[in-house]
């Protein structure tokens, strides 16, 4: 997969832009817990059967609620595309003061613009936007856009639109906002507002805020023009409230928000002659414009599921490239769903440009999600689109291709060939003297092993009761032998016979999230092929990334009916080290007591519920255990992402060194060797604390299963 | 002037949207009776776990036992020269208005009739035909012209009030204990903007309408809508959880953004806890929807003589709670003609021939 030019700009911008990026890491660090604690009794499977049937259903859906809302009075005007929608609402704008709430609608269709080139003098009412309007300040946060604003530039700020002085107290400040846009709304000739929904069965638009100020632009000028994409629409007036509450929860930690508005119409009263007469205390005229652009085309390509988002932002707040980048990773919509909004609203150089390659694959914004959208998949999908037409490209072929590919080559050379290009630094660290492969200078890499693990693995070792296949993965067979050694030696030591099969290839999952699906599912049927007849109760990896590349083959190779059963009894068996060891009963003897110990979790075992790691430390006896902070925020790494864009992931990866050092723990526990590789790097070449795997420190410890 | 019920072609007009939209839903009324009824099993609980979540969202909350209590909140409160108001019978049931005019307070009524009854100076009668209403603008505010234009002087002439107002008095069609939301319906939007343009917002709610939920809330809504104006909802749906704030400030929440700083919700029981405690539970269903009054052959000779603050038959029965037998009989308690009609006209399927005749028998 390619990416552009622009895209490394916008990366480079925002990672020279840390206040806004502190800003949104704050609100996340402050909301989080909040919503996280908040959403517990939440339905999710609820929402999203809404969200399914809605879209599922949309053509029959977006008939009937035009039928319904032109029945209560609205002037509907279906818009195909963006310009048609601009065109459309400039026809009505003569010019005069617009009041405006937020509204990604209106931002997708550029509409500001548009109307500020056509004379009208556009006013927002949000007080963060109006902020950063005034200011001409880019917004830091979705929601808190101007959270970053100090205090005293908010003030004078007013001050020069008032030319009165306004102290620089938020209460006072709010006070003068409150009349200068009440003066606004009052003079405003028409309001423009989005929709957090609509619904098909009474014909309702449903909006919400807490300021109050979309009421405002609601209900004071005579002309409201609502913007919606037809995404929004759903069956019933319930269904609405439902996406209320949800956006309410996972947007702003709110268990309703405090302004939820039900408009039916324009402003009417029925006279005593069965007349019925517009135009009362709200507007007498109400359009609203249902965009189109991009949605069928999503609908049609497979990607329905991205119309699922209600926009809520709750993603965001755990999407570590968000976090960092901000309105730079997305286009128009934010995130990796704003990614694919832009492949089906601009096309796939947009996609590209607006950050494809820069989804880590963490599943954070997957358990974020009031509706489970399968963000990274869909990314991945556009992925193996833009690899389709665009190809891969040399280096990472020759990556995913030989040196992934055991006993290719280059795999036997790159030891020898890396310690030629590279600096050692006499703890396992190479430092590369040229930028190869995208391999920074001045990074520390693990050094590569002079022989592989799998080169001289024992096929078969232990005895017992429990029988089971090692897959080793890449990074343990090219890097930490010692690590794939160690968890051998706790397999066998509480009794388990141990094969590993020869002829396992890499899990395949770096080729599916560079977008080369045919490289992993060729990886997948030659593990298959490995396993196949191992006769073992389980397939234990020590790898939290393989773990999901291995329980991903079901899905892989869905459409291949030659391998999906056999796909899918091997993705039962597959189990997570530290799983394997709890589920089975195993007792860690005495360990590490010594010095504290803290741990990392990847984010590909979080992504599966799988949180074992932890427990079993915690369950070594006399073992110190430091919990650090933030010990479930990702590392970074994200295999290729790492070698892509290495600055934004050490950025990333870089909170986690403050948490880990306040631990006071000497010593960094995680279930990754990709991980691994990130922290060692993050923690330098000092040594400390020292970065192991939980197989390294369970092997110096022993154990039995119970 | 005015009718006490209009004509029968409005009439007819109203039910048979009523009969398409309930074609459509046919299970509403059930529905609705079942929320209501699910609520009053459990009113005390719902009162009180109301009261905490208003609480929690930062409203103030009263719980007033009887109207002059009610009454006696709002009048300490008001500490300006005018107020505005929307349509609400609990407000008419404490008599808050003439309470606040006799202390010298201008009391702006905001929903059309209203302020066209207000302006021709007469006490509250139903329905003015489109000519009156003319002809009331006309000698009251000066503005001329067909309908539409005079509604558009009567928008400008309330705005100033609406706009300069400190305090906003409205009722609400429930509140919702789960998450302690007010739920305002209209079709006019005045009630919106007495809800949001001043500095604070006072509702005054009987207990009988505090719902568990969001849902329930929703269906008291249809109801309301379909039985009341053949309408599947009323055109504005405010739903107000706590008071209006931002945190757009360095993450500091103020209140008082665009909209009231202050929210001050008056729980009013005024005898019905009494209704349920005694036997009456039915007088509680009942969502002032108004399809029974259609029906009645009595109310539209009568009108307000015939109820107490809630016009018709329920009215003169839930008169006996708030001011005794004797204001129930002054209210009309005999003059039902027990012919049974507005059971069957009933969302909730009510049965006031039956409880009148009760509570003549106690």
């Amino acid at each position: 997969m390619t990416y552009s030019q622009r895209l490394k700009q916008k990366i480079s911008e925002g990672l020279e832009d840390k206040v806004s990026a502190f800003v949104r890491q704050m609100v996340t660090r402050v909301q989080g817990p909040v919503i996280r604690e908040m959403i517990r009794k939440f339905d999710r499977d609820e929402l999203r059967s809404v969200k399914e049937y809605a879209i599922g259903h949309l053509a029959e859906l977006v008939d009937r609620s035009v039928a319904r809302l032109q029945d209560n009075g609205f002037i509907v005007f279906r818009a195909r595309t963006a310009g048609e929608a601009v065109d459309y609402i400039l026809k009505l704008v003569q010019g005069g003061v617009v009041v405006k709430s937020k509204s990604n609608a209106v931002k997708e269709i550029g509409l500001v613009d548009a109307l500020v080139a056509a004379g009208a003098t556009v006013v927002e009412t949000d007080l963060g936007d109006r902020i950063c309007q005034m200011g001409n300040i880019p917004a830091s946060h979705p929601i808190g856009p101007a959270l970053h604003v100090p205090v005293q530039k908010v003030a004078e700020l007013f001050a020069a639109e008032t030319g009165q002085p306004v102290p620089p107290v938020p209460e006072e400040i709010v006070k003068v906002a409150r009349e200068t846009l009440r003066q606004r709304f009052f003079e405003a000739g028409v309001g423009i507002s989005g929709a957090n929904a609509i619904c098909a069965d009474t014909g309702s638009v449903v909006v919400m805020e807490n300021e109050g100020n979309i009421r405002c632009v609601t209900n004071l000028p005579p002309v409201h023009i609502i913007v919606a994409g037809i995404e929004k629409i759903v069956p019933t007036l319930e269904d609405g409230i439902k996406v209320a509450r949800a956006a309410g929860l996972y947007g702003m930690g709110l268990d309703f928000a405090t302004y939820v508005s039900v408009i039916s119409g324009p402003s009417r009263t029925h006279t005593v002659e069965g007349r019925v007469v517009y135009g009362l205390q709200g507007p007498g005229e109400v359009h609203i414009v249902l965009l189109e652009e991009g949605r069928w085309e999503a609908v049609k390509e497979g990607f329905a599921e991205s119309l699922y988002c209600i926009n809520c932002g709750s993603c965001l707040g755990r999407c570590p490239v968000y976090g960092e980048l901000g309105e730079r990773y997305g286009h128009k919509y934010f995130g990796g769903i704003g990614v694919i909004h832009a492949a089906f609203g601009s096309g796939l150089d947009k996609a590209l440009e607006a950050g494809l390659p820069l989804c880590l694959g963490c599943r954070k914004c997957v358990a974020a999600c009031p509706v489970r959208i399968d963000t990274p998949g869909m990314i991945q999908r556009l992925r193996e689109q833009a690899v389709a037409e665009k190809g891969l490209g040399r280096g990472r072929k020759m990556l995913l291709g030989q040196l992934l590919n055991n006993g290719s080559a280059i795999q036997r050379i790159a030891p020898v060939a890396g310690g030629l290009v590279c600096d050692r630094d006499g703890r396992g660290g190479w430092y590369p003297r040229y930028a190869l492969f995208g391999l920074e200078k001045g990074r520390r890499l693990p050094e590569l092993s002079k022989k592989s693990f799998l080169s001289d693995a024992p096929r078969r070792s232990g005895k017992g009761e429990r029988k089971v296949a090692y897959f080793a993965g890449c990074l343990n067979n090219l890097i930490f032998p010692r690590v794939a050694g160690a968890t051998l030696r706790v397999l066998r030591n509480s009794g388990v016979e141990v094969i590993v099969p020869p002829g396992q290839k890499c899990c395949g999952y770096p080729s599916l999230a560079n977008g080369d699906r045919d490289g992993a599912v060729r990886n997948a049927i030659a593990n298959l092929r490995a396993f196949g007849d191992a006769g073992v109760e389980a397939v234990v990896t020590d790898c939290a990334t393989c773990y999901s590349g291995l329980t991903g083959y079901p899905e892989l190779l869905a459409g291949d009916s030659r391998w999906v059963d056999s796909a899918r009894e091997f993705a039962g068996k597959v189990k997570e080290l530290a799983q394997y060891l709890v589920e089975t009963g195993f007792q860690p003897a005495a360990g590490e007591t010594q010095r504290k110990v803290t741990y990392h979790q990847p984010c590909h075992l979080a992504a599966h519920g799988l949180s074992h790691g932890r427990d079993l430390l915690q369950s070594v006896p006399g073992l110190q255990f430091a919990p650090s902070q933030l010990e479930d925020n990702c590392c970074g790494f994200g295999g290729t992402f790492n070698l892509d864009f290495y600055q934004l992931s050490k950025t990333i990866g870089a909170h986690k060194i403050q948490p880990i050092h306040g631990s006071g723990a000497a010593v960094v526990v995680t279930s990754c060797p990709g991980c691994m590789v990130q922290l060692m790097d993050l923690l330098g070449s000092g040594g400390q604390p020292q970065v192991m795997h939980i197989s390294e420190l369970l092997a110096g410890g022993g154990g039995q299963h119970g | 002037m005015g009718k006490y019920f209009a004509p029968p072609g409005a009439v007819a007009e109203i039910s048979a949207r009523r009969r398409q939209k309930l074609a459509r839903n046919p299970g509403l009324g059930k529905a609705y009776l079942e929320a209501r009824r699910a609520a009053l099993r459990q009113m005390d609980a719902l009162v009180e776990k109301a009261m905490q979540t208003l609480r929690a969202k930062k409203c103030e909350v009263h719980l007033a036992a009887g109207a002059a209590e009610a009454r006696e909140l709002i009048l300490n409160l008001v500490d300006a020269p005018m107020v505005v108001k929307s349509r609400s019978l609990a407000l008419e049931e404490i008599g808050v208005v003439p309470a606040l005019r006799a202390k010298g307070v201008e009391v702006v009524e905001t929903a059309l009739g209203d302020f066209v009854l207000q302006l021709a100076g007469v006490l509250p009668a139903w329905h003015l035909s489109e000519k009156e209403i003319l002809n009331v603008l006309k000698s009251g505010l000066g503005v001329t012209g067909d309908l539409r234009r005079a509604l558009g002087g009567v928008r400008e002439h309330l705005r100033r009030y609406l706009a300069g107002a400190a305090y906003g008095l409205t009722g609400a069609n429930a509140v919702v204990a789960e998450n302690g939301s007010l739920v305002i319906m209209e079709d006019e939007g005045n009630a919106r903007a007495v809800s949001n343009l001043p500095h604070t917002h006072i509702a005054v709610v009987g207990i009988e309408k505090i719902v568990p939920d969001q849902e329930s809330a929703m269906t008291v809504c249809r109801a309301a809508a379909v039985y009341g104006t053949g309408q599947d909802l009323g055109n504005y749906l405010s739903i107000i959880t706590g008071p209006s704030s931002t945190g757009d400030i360095q993450g500091k929440q103020v209140f008082g953004m665009h909209g009231p700083r202050r929210v001050i919700v008056i729980l009013l029981d005024n005898g019905r806890r009494r209704c349920l405690e005694s036997g009456f539970e039915e007088l509680l269903y009942c969502n002032n929807c108004g399809a029974c009054l259609e029906v009645c052959p009595v109310f539209p000779a009568r009108g307000p003589a015939y109820g107490h603050h809630y016009p018709g038959g329920r009215g003169a029965v839930f008169a006996a709670f708030t001011g005794g037998i004797a204001a129930a009989r002054e209210a009309g308690l005999d003059l039902c003609q027990s012919c049974g009609k507005c059971r069957e006209a009933c969302p909730a399927g009510i049965n006031t021939p039956e409880l009148i005749k009760r509570l003549s028998r106690k």
